[in-house]
Parts: C-alpha cells; sequence; structure tokens
C-alpha cells in the first residue's frame, strides 16, 4: 500500500458492455470503451456527458456498484479486485464514498438523520453511543445543519438539507475520495451556490479527492481544476478546465459549450445537414 | 386585447393545518404572439400559475381573482365551454412528453387522430398535416417516427412530436411546463429552436415555466420573476441582466456559477426559498436579502408598475443604482443586439 502516491484514482483501460433489448433489435452498449484517466490527490476532476456517455456507469465501477469487463482499477495506491470479496468491498467504501443526485437514494425515509449516519460510523470505524452521537453533532455543523436535524426525518427535510445529510454521511466514512454524480442538478439555484461553497470547502479543509460528474459547464469551471469530456463510452477530450472550455478542441465539447444557456445565448439547431434541410 | 390576463389570482389548499396559500395574487398580462417567461425556485409557486389558466389545479384547491383567456373568465366557464378552451384555444407541453402520449398507440395514430378530431380532416389529409409536422420539428426519418412507440423515442424525439401536436391546432396560447428539464443540453438547445421558431410562425403567444433564467431570457420577451407565491419583478430579459430592480433578482443573477470564469467563492443568498404560506406579513424576502430595513418586516410592498417593468420592493427606487451593474461574467451591452423586433 502506498498511501502517499500522488494519484488517488488511477484508471486504464477501462470496459464495460450492456446487452440491451430483445430478439431482432439486441445490440450491446459499449457504456465505457477503453477509459483511462488519473485523479491527483486533493484535487477534482469533472467528468462531463450527457445521457449515454458512461458517465454514470464509470463512477458506479469506481466505487463498486458495478464491476468492468476489463481494464484496472486502483484506489489509494491499492488495486481494486474486479469480484472482490466482502471485506475488500468494505475498506474500498471507506475510502471511496458517493454523492447521488436525489438523495433519497441513499437515505431511508424511514430513518432518521442521526441513524443514517451512525450506521457508517458504526459499520466503518466501530464508534456507537455517546462518541457516535458527538461525531454525528460535529459532521451535521460541517455540512451547516444544526444538531436537532439530528432527529429529523429525510421527508421533514428541503432538498438542499437532504443533499447536505448526504454529504456528511459521506464525510462519516472519512473517505479520501468522494464521487458526485450531478450532486447539484436537482438544487434550486440558491441552494445550489451553497451547496458548491460548502463541497469547496470541505475539500479544501479535508484534503479530500472529488470526481465531480456533472453536465453542466458552470458547475465545471466552478468546481474543478481538470476535466474530461465524455461521448458514448469514450473520452473525447481531456485538460484542464480552463484550457478546454476557454479552448476547447474536440467538435463534440464545442457543441457542448455552445449549447450552454447563458447571456446572450440563443437556442441553436446543431450542425446536423438533415436538421438544417427541414429548416430551409 | 390581451391573450391572457391574471388578475389578482390567488390559490389556498387546505391541508392538516389550515388552508395553505400557494399564490398570493398574481396578477400578469400577455399580449398576443407574446412570450412570458415565469421564473423562479421550487415552490414559487410558478407552475401553479400556469395550471390554474385551465383549471388543473390539484383537488380542493380554492382559487380567487380571474383569468381572462381572450377577455373571458375561464375559472367561471362551463364543462363544456372549458373542454372547447383546452381543445382549441390553448395547448400545454410539460416536462415529460411521455405523459403526453399513449404508450401503447403509435406516433401515427397520436398525431392524426388529434387532427381529425380538431380540424374533422379525412385520414389521408390527416396523415398528410401530421408528415408535414413531424418535418417541421426537425424529425429526419418521418416515416420510422410515425411507426413508433412512444417507448422506441428518446425523450428530445418525444419532446419534438409533443410540440407538433400542440401547434397542429394553431391555438393562440402555448403553456409551456419546463419542456426540456428533462433533456441533455444539446437535445435542449434544439427543442426550444424548434419550439422557439414553431410559436413565432404559428404567431402564437407561450406562458413559459422555467428555473433557468437564462434560457427564459433567450426565448421570452419579458420575463416575471417569482417569490413565495408572488411575482416580485417584471422586465425584459436585457433590462433583467443590465439592471435588475429587486433583490432577489439580482442575488439569483450572481448566485449561478459562470461559465466562463470562476468565483473564489459563489455569492449565496442566505437561508432558503421560504413558501408562500410560511409568510407572516410584511415583503416575502424580507429574511432573507441584504438590503433589509426594519419597515420591509412590517409593511407588504406592492408590485408597482414603471415604464414598462414592474418590482415589488419597497426599496426599488433607492436601491436602483446598486442593483444595477453587470454580475460576473456578462458581456456588457451584448443583450442591447437582441432586442426583438
Amino acid at each position: 500500500m502506498n498511501a502517499t502516491a500522488e494519484n488517488v484514482i488511477e484508471i486504464s483501460g477501462l470496459c464495460k458492455r450492456f446487452d440491451v433489448g430483445r430478439g431482432g433489435s439486441r445490440r450491446t452498449v459499449h457504456a465505457l470503451d477503453d477509459v483511462s484517466l488519473t485523479v491527483a490527490d486533493g484535487s477534482c476532476l469533472a467528468v462531463v456527458g450527457e445521457s449515454g456517455s458512461g458517465k454514470t456507469t464509470l463512477a458506479r465501477v469506481l466505487v463498486g456498484l458495478e464491476s468492468a469487463d476489463s481494464g484496472d482499477v486502483v484506489l489509494a495506491g491499492r488495486p481494486v479486485a474486479r469480484r472482490p470479496r466482502r471485506a475488500e468491498r468494505r475498506a474500498r467504501a471507506r475510502d471511496i464514498q458517493m454523492v447521488f443526485q436525489d438523495p433519497n437514494g441513499s437515505l431511508n425515509r424511514r430513518r432518521t438523520v442521526e441513524a443514517a449516519i451512525g450506521e457508517v460510523l458504526a459499520v466503518h470505524h466501530r464508534v456507537t453511543g455517546a462518541e457516535a452521537r458527538r461525531r454525528i453533532e460535529e459532521l451535521l455543523g460541517q455540512v451547516g445543519l444544526r444538531p436537532a436535524h439530528a432527529r429529523a426525518l429525510p421527508g421533514e427535510l428541503s432538498g438542499g438539507q437532504q443533499q447536505r445529510v448526504a454529504i456528511a454521511r459521506a464525510l462519516a466514512a472519512e473517505p479520501r475520495v468522494i464521487v458526485l454524480d450531478e450532486a447539484v442538478a436537482a438544487l434550486d439555484v440558491s441552494v445550489q451556490a451553497q451547496v458548491l461553497n460548502l463541497l469547496a470547502e470541505i475539500r479544501r479543509d479535508r484534503r479530500l479527492t472529488y470526481l465531480f460528474i456533472t453536465h453542466d459547464l458552470s458547475v465545471v469551471r466552478q468546481v474543478s481544476e481538470e476535466v474530461v469530456v465524455m461521448r458514448q463510452g469514450r473520452i473525447v477530450e481531456r485538460g484542464s478546465t480552463d484550457q478546454v472550455l476557454d479552448h476547447p478542441r474536440h467538435p463534440y465539447t464545442v457543441l457542448l459549450r455552445d449549447s450552454a444557456p447563458r447571456p446572450g445565448w440563443r437556442p441553436r439547431l446543431s450542425g446536423d445537414a438533415d436538421v438544417r434541410e427541414v429548416e430551409a | 386585447m390581451n391573450v391572457l390576463e391574471l388578475d389578482d389570482v390567488r390559490l389556498d389548499l387546505p391541508s392538516r393545518r389550515g388552508d395553505r396559500s400557494l399564490l398570493r395574487g398574481v396578477s400578469l398580462s400577455l399580449a398576443p404572439g407574446e412570450a412570458l417567461g415565469l421564473v423562479g425556485e421550487s415552490g414559487s409557486g410558478k407552475s401553479m400559475t400556469l395550471r390554474t389558466v385551465l383549471r388543473t389545479e390539484p383537488a380542493g384547491a380554492r382559487v380567487t381573482g380571474r383569468v381572462l383567456l381572450d377577455g373571458e373568465d375561464v375559472r367561471t366557464l362551463g364543462a363544456a365551454a372549458l373542454r372547447r378552451v383546452r381543445a382549441e384555444a390553448v395547448t400545454m407541453i410539460s416536462q415529460n412528453p411521455r405523459a403526453a402520449l399513449n404508450p401503447v398507440l403509435r406516433v401515427s395514430r397520436y398525431l392524426v387522430e388529434g387532427l381529425r378530431d380538431a380540424r374533422g380532416e379525412s385520414a389521408e389529409e390527416a396523415t398528410r398535416r401530421a408528415r408535414d409536422l413531424l418535418a417541421r420539428v426537425g424529425i429526419t426519418d418521418v416515416d420510422r417516427c410515425m411507426a413508433s412507440y412512444p417507448h422506441q423515442l428518446s425523450g428530445g424525439m418525444l419532446q419534438r412530436v409533443v410540440i407538433a401536436a400542440a401547434v397542429a391546432s394553431t391555438p393562440r396560447l402555448l403553456l409551456a411546463d419546463e419542456p426540456t428539464t428533462a433533456l441533455d443540453v444539446t437535445t435542449q438547445s434544439e427543442v426550444m429552436a424548434i419550439l422557439d421558431r414553431q410559436r413565432r410562425e404559428h404567431g402564437m403567444a407561450m406562458l413559459f415555466v422555467t428555473h433557468d433564467l437564462e434560457l427564459a431570457s433567450a426565448v421570452c420577451d419579458r420575463i416575471a420573476v417569482m417569490y413565495a407565491g408572488e411575482i416580485v419583478e417584471i422586465a425584459t430579459p436585457e433590462q433583467l441582466h443590465a439592471a435588475p430592480r429587486h433583490p432577489y433578482t439580482r442575488l439569483l443573477l450572481d448566485s449561478r456559477p459562470s461559465i466562463t470564469a470562476r468565483a473564489v467563492e459563489l455569492p449565496v443568498i442566505p437561508g432558503r426559498p421560504v413558501a408562500a404560506y410560511e409568510v407572516e406579513g410584511g415583503c416575502a424576502f424580507a429574511a432573507r436579502c441584504p438590503w433589509a430595513e426594519p419597515r420591509c418586516e412590517r409593511d407588504e410592498p406592492a408590485l408597482v408598475h414603471d415604464a414598462g417593468r414592474a418590482t415589488r420592493c419597497l426599496r426599488a427606487g433607492e436601491l436602483a443604482a446598486e442593483l444595477a451593474g453587470a454580475p460576473a461574467g456578462t458581456p456588457g451591452g451584448e443583450g442591447e443586439t437582441e432586442v426583438r423586433a
């Protein structure tokens, strides 16, 4: 084990195929097609793409919710087995945690905030009782919630508060890496700004590494140092965030950038010749 | 005459803890062919406002005020007249196109049946028109699309079919509730372009509900910003970006990250959006407003109209200069070149 490795995540040649459809329309989709990337310790890599790009499959393979067909994943210097045993999976969960777009995906609506966070403390760090309550209060404070929120059920919280609980729960494992899958996409603009600032502050304070999956290039600019652009299972462009957003090289990155609403923007049909024909 | 006029529309929903107010007096007007964006965060009442037009608000809701469609109050229409309005004068496009189509019928049946019902056309005539409509919303393989079931088409493709059906009856008013929120960004751009062009070609007015201020700015003539069940500001997109007059609009513009520049820290609006029923006298935004004075918590501001704009803020006059100015990342004056004829 090499805890001081410069790259916390090293992925090489990752492939994942799904068979979809039935009978005559049966075909194979390459969700991941030879994907390689590295993420430096303490940095934030944004993964940009639309539906079908493979960005979520990449995240799921990385945290162990899905296994790849081929390729290697090295997490914090430790190679990750393609079909890990239970103990290995648990060790990986301590290193890497995930926050989803819909906080209800990771919160049980019948369990209090305290129970949701307490479970992670007990499983990963064997912390229970008074010590657990103290840690829960501390974690809630770090994500901007009050101690009283510990006894709330998810349904009693707003969307922004639920997402803060999901972040606190991920932090409870004391991971080195957090994978954020469209974690701010469902939040209102004013709440999104609060959560983006919170995530930046936590990363700074705890020296965490983020893999930030998003379709939103404004969010990419705000949170990441590096970015990869994915399309149909492949990485089509990569580089520093400023370089890729200011001087995109791949036509698809240009299209993504031109499609994002901003002041002075007008919706446009893409360069598709057939679409143009119809317009004429 | 205005196509649509809302006059002090209030909506209360009974709940176990007593009546909950969702709309606290919404007034707006839409001229023929005009597009008005209704922008706000969740719970601000933007979708509920739209639903009062076709009377599709939740069961048990109590609505007061007038909703005039071509001068006629839809709130007092009988069942038959309401059905006619829904079939002919107004169409709605929602976030989820799958909800609009019957999953066991092919697209051809959905379109052709709709045309025959609405206009009494023959089957051949209606089929020809349906094919033409699909081509106009940018569908290249019309044959395949006509023969497809909804589940065989992507969300972007289906939303085009819904737009084709919506413009087929050339309604006077189009109600669009977050029509592209569920779509990918590149698809959103295309679908919005198609919707915009179809709307202009047919001279339809549009009430466009969205949480995305930039998207609304791109396709609307005026924007109404909603907060806690009421409109806090109405202005053109150019006016809103160059010089917002309500503190909430200013902060909303600033807190959205920019695609062109990274902020050291994003400006945030403290607290969380309040629901209409949580407002207890005074200005609904006062508790979160950095410019609030003691009187803001006491006195309720009215929507004050001034030279084509409207603002609901007690301090609008004194704050005008401070709230104006380009937000970070806005190219100066770019909006001016985009003014519509």
